[in-house]
Parts: structure tokens; C-alpha cells; sequence
């Protein structure tokens, strides 16, 4: 699905060039849900907007066998249009020009993340997880092939956490998608993805494998966390 | 404080200001020459109204508003977009216009008079200099202050230029263009008086000059009056629509809140 080749992506900043990536290679099979795991500033969502073509590498490639218009982004913040009402923020992506076979179905999107009741509501009247549900269902509505989500639950309550993270496990379940999910919190990764990738200092330095099934128990996955964790330390 | 007790206490002000006035025109010793009782001015106004005197005047005034503000919306928008897009431009006319627009309007009046003579041209062009700037400051920076974040939505769902332009950009940009147009109407007004008072035969500022060469004070008040309650309803109505349209906006919240 996707392939990135010795990525490196360098800034030019006031007091000199800064090195946000370096050589990163990474291979994300169709299908698969992979999570982007590393401390804040280490990369993770330079190489996601790479791959989304929000940026450009200084040096190496993105293969992506989906077309452009099938890559789905969801940002850490909701970023919703705050003139428009739930049910046109989801169905945004009408205006892109796509034909209309190849979007979504709004109801049964609005359906699936519990916003039925909202498709009226304007973004300042939501919750914080109301609204990431909107930004989730925008992405879903234009049947994106590979989805790639940065920090997408990050600034949300635990409670509302958790109930993102088990619709996005099940939309996933449901097959067709390849995700790519950026995060810091390692039992978030551990519950959603069947890969783990480790980033540190703008290079990937370990890769795991998730073997367990869904729905996972963290308590069984103690040592696999545990080697995560030494990873991103680096000890 | 929502609904009826807010209104009530937005208007006890006036009703507080009037009491005082009546009871202060009562008591021995209040100046009637400069603030009749606001009986007498009451009567006055009806004359005026009754006469179709006032409707003269401020038909005169509301025209030359207008005309003037309508000009700079459709000369400061465009160039408004121009100075936050174009860099050449922005370069070569930011100097200019920081200059021009701390020049009062009506100081270039008596130029305006040797230029376009003593007829409306040189009042609307009054009211133009006063309302262009807050046009378009304000137009440049709804340009400049559209949410980039908003814009890299619209390019993670493939949207052309075209349609970052027409679907992000230009609601973003709406709300501030909004409250420049609103600043701006105020300062037509205030603008325009003053070009009335220095050079002209009609409009309420004329009238207010007239009432002060025959010492009546009462017309004056009364043009006062009119000029507050054409003002603060034009901006309730801005504030208003405002609202509707911008409801997530501050300057939505701020009409809200009028």
C-alpha cells in the first residue's frame, strides 16, 4: 500500500538547518494498522505529512499504490469548518470534485459514530470528542484506501479516548482500510495496531509485531510494552 | 443575562439620561439656551418631521453615505486581497497607504472643494477617505489570518485552488472583511457631518450649521439625536445580519452581544 525509501527531510530554521527525519524506510501492507510510536519530536508527523503530500522530503521517496484522493488524513485537532454544520463538515470533501459514487453514504456515517442527533450542530457547539468524530467521519466519507491519523485522540478525556479507539477498531475490522496512526502512548498503540513502529531522533530504530487479537488486554501484553518502552528510551 | 432583563437594562440608560434632563431642565438655574427641556426638543422634532424638513436633510446625508462607503467597498476589497496576496504590490502601495490614512478627511477638504467644486462629489469623496481604510486593513487581514490548518484539510481531500479558495478561504476571510465594513459605516457617518458642517447646502450636518446661526439649539439637539439613532441603527443591522451569517465568529459573538 505504502512504501517511503530513505526519507529525509531536513528545515531550514533561523539558527541553522534542522533534521526532522533521516533515511526513514518503512513498508505498510494493504490492510494493515500500523502505529507511528516515539516521543514528541522525533518525526512522527513530519513522515505522516510527507506521505499525505502536505510536505516534501529533501531527499528519498513515497510509493503509495492508493490514488491521491484515496489517503485520508485526521489531524490531531478536529479542524473543522466553523461555518458549516456537522453533517456538511462530514461531507466536505463534495466540493473536491470526486464523483459522487465514489464518496461515502453521510447517513450511515453519521450513523456509525453516533451523530445523528448532531447533523445540525455547528463545530462551537460540540465536545472536543463530538468533534474528532465529525473530523473521523469526514475522512471516512470520501472511502479512503489508507488512512493516516495523527494523534488523532491525543487531546481528548480518557473516557471519550476509548470510545473513539473502539469505533476506529471496528471501521478498520470491517477491511479495506490501511492505517498509519501516530501516537506516544504506547497502550494506545499496543490495543489498536498489529504493527508497531519506533521512531527516535528522526529515525526508525525498532519495529514489533502485534500478534494478540482483538480485544486486547493490556495485562497481556506486559512485556511487549515493556520492550517498547526501553526502545523509545533507547536502553 | 439573556432575553427581556437584558433589553431592560440596555435601554435604562436612556430612559436614566432623559429623566435627568427633564427633571435638571425643572430646577432654577439650567441653561435653556444650550439644552432646552427635552419637551420643547420633542416639539421641534415633530415640526421638523411634520415639515418634511428632517427627511430632506437626511435623505441628503443617507445618499452621500452611500455612495461613498459603496465605493470603497468595491475599491478597498479588491485591493485589500491585493496587499495580502501580491508582495510587488503590497511593497510598492503599503507606504502610500500607511501615509494617506493618517490624514483626517476632512482636512483635505478645501482641496477637495478646488478639485471637484462645492457639489456632492467632493462629500462623497470625503466619506470615501474616511471608510477605504477600515475596508481595507481589514480585508487584508481576513486574507492573512485564514486558518492555514483549514487550508491543509482542503488539500488532504484534493481540493483544486479554486475550491480552497471559494470553500475555505473565503468564509474564513468573510467575518473580518464584516467587521471592517461595519467600522467603516460608522466612520462615514462622522466624516460626512463634518464635510456637511464645512461645506454644503443639505444634509443633517448643514442643518445642525444652520441651527447654530439662528442660536437653536433645539434643531441642533434634535440633528444630534438623529444622526445617534441613524448611526446605532445601521450598525444594529450590520451587528445583526453579522450574526447570522458569522455565528462562530468573535465579531458574531460581539453583535450577539450588542
Amino acid at each position: 500500500m505504502v512504501r517511503v525509501e530513505n526519507l529525509t527531510k531536513i528545515y531550514e530554521m533561523e539558527n541553522g538547518p534542522v533534521t526532522a527525519l533521516r533515511g526513514v524506510s518503512l513498508h505498510l501492507p494493504a490492510g494493515s494498522f500500523v502505529a507511528l510510536l516515539g516521543k514528541s519530536g522525533c518525526g512522527k508527523t513530519t513522515l505522516l505529512r510527507l506521505i499525505a503530500g502536505l510536505e516534501s522530503p529533501s531527499e528519498g521517496e513515497v510509493f503509495c499504490s492508493a490514488p491521491r484522493a484515496n489517503v485520508g488524513y485526521v489531524f490531531q485537532e478536529a479542524r473543522l469548518m466553523p461555518w458549516l454544520s456537522v453533517a456538511d463538515n462530514i461531507r466536505f470533501a463534495e466540493w473536491s470534485g470526486r464523483e459522487r459514487e465514489t464518496l461515502g453514504d453521510l447517513e450511515g456515517i453519521l450513523r456509525t459514530l453516533g451523530l445523528s442527533e448532531f447533523a445540525g450542530a455547528f463545530p462551537h457547539e460540540l465536545s472536543g470528542g463530538m468533534a474528532q468524530r465529525v473530523a473521523l467521519g469526514r475522512t471516512l466519507f470520501c472511502k479512503p484506501h489508507l488512512i493516516l491519523m495523527d494523534e488523532p485522540f491525543g487531546a481528548l478525556d480518557w473516557f471519550t479516548r476509548k470510545a473513539l479507539q473502539g469505533d476506529l477498531l471496528r471501521l478498520w475490522q470491517e477491511g479495506g482500510k490501511t492505517v498509519l496512526f501516530v501516537t506516544h502512548d504506547i497502550d494506545e498503540a499496543l490495543l489498536l495496531a498489529d504493527h508497531v513502529v519506533v521512531l527516535r531522533e528522526g529515525e526508525v530504530i525498532d519495529r514489533f509485531q502485534v500478534e494478540r487479537p482483538h480485544p486486547r488486554n493490556s495485562a497481556e501484553l506486559y512485556s511487549l510494552r515493556e520492550r517498547i518502552l526501553f526502545s523509545i528510551e533507547g536502553v | 443575562m439573556r432575553g427581556w432583563g437584558r433589553r431592560v437594562l440596555s435601554v435604562s440608560g436612556f430612559v436614566l439620561l432623559l429623566l435627568l434632563w427633564h427633571w435638571g431642565s425643572a430646577r432654577p438655574g439650567w441653561n435653556h439656551f444650550l439644552f432646552p427641556a427635552p419637551l420643547l426638543v420633542l416639539r421641534r422634532m415633530a415640526s421638523l418631521l411634520s415639515g418634511g424638513v428632517l427627511a430632506r436633510h437626511l435623505s441628503a446625508s443617507l445618499m452621500r453615505v452611500f455612495s461613498g462607503f459603496g465605493i470603497s467597498v468595491l475599491v478597498a476589497f479588491p485591493m485589500g486581497i491585493a496587499l495580502a496576496l501580491v508582495p510587488v504590490f503590497s511593497l510598492l502601495a503599503r507606504p502610500l497607504l500607511n501615509f494617506a490614512r493618517q490624514i483626517p478627511p476632512l482636512a483635505v477638504v478645501p482641496l477637495l472643494i478646488l478639485g471637484l467644486g462645492i457639489g456632492e462629489a467632493s462629500r462623497i469623496a470625503v466619506v470615501v477617505m474616511a471608510s477605504f481604510f477600515p475596508i481595507l486593513l481589514n480585508a487584508e487581514n481576513g486574507i492573512l489570518h485564514v486558518d492555514r490548518r483549514l487550508l491543509e484539510v482542503g488539500k488532504t481531500l484534493s481540493f483544486s485552488r479554486w475550491a480552497l479558495f471559494r470553500r475555505i478561504a473565503f468564509p474564513a476571510f468573510f467575518p473580518y472583511f464584516f467587521v471592517g465594513v461595519r467600522l467603516a459605516l460608522s466612520y462615514s457617518w462622522r466624516s460626512l457631518i463634518g464635510a456637511e458642517i464645512v461645506a454644503a447646502s443639505s444634509g443633517i450636518g448643514y442643518m445642525i450649521r444652520e441651527a447654530e446661526t439662528l442660536s437653536r439649539s433645539d434643531t441642533i439637539i434634535c440633528g444630534v439625536l438623529v444622526l445617534g439613532c441613524v448611526g446605532a441603527f445601521s450598525d444594529f443591522l450590520l451587528a445583526t445580519v453579522s450574526a447570522r451569517l458569522f455565528p462562530w465568529s468573535r465579531s458574531g459573538e460581539q453583535a450577539q452581544g450588542f
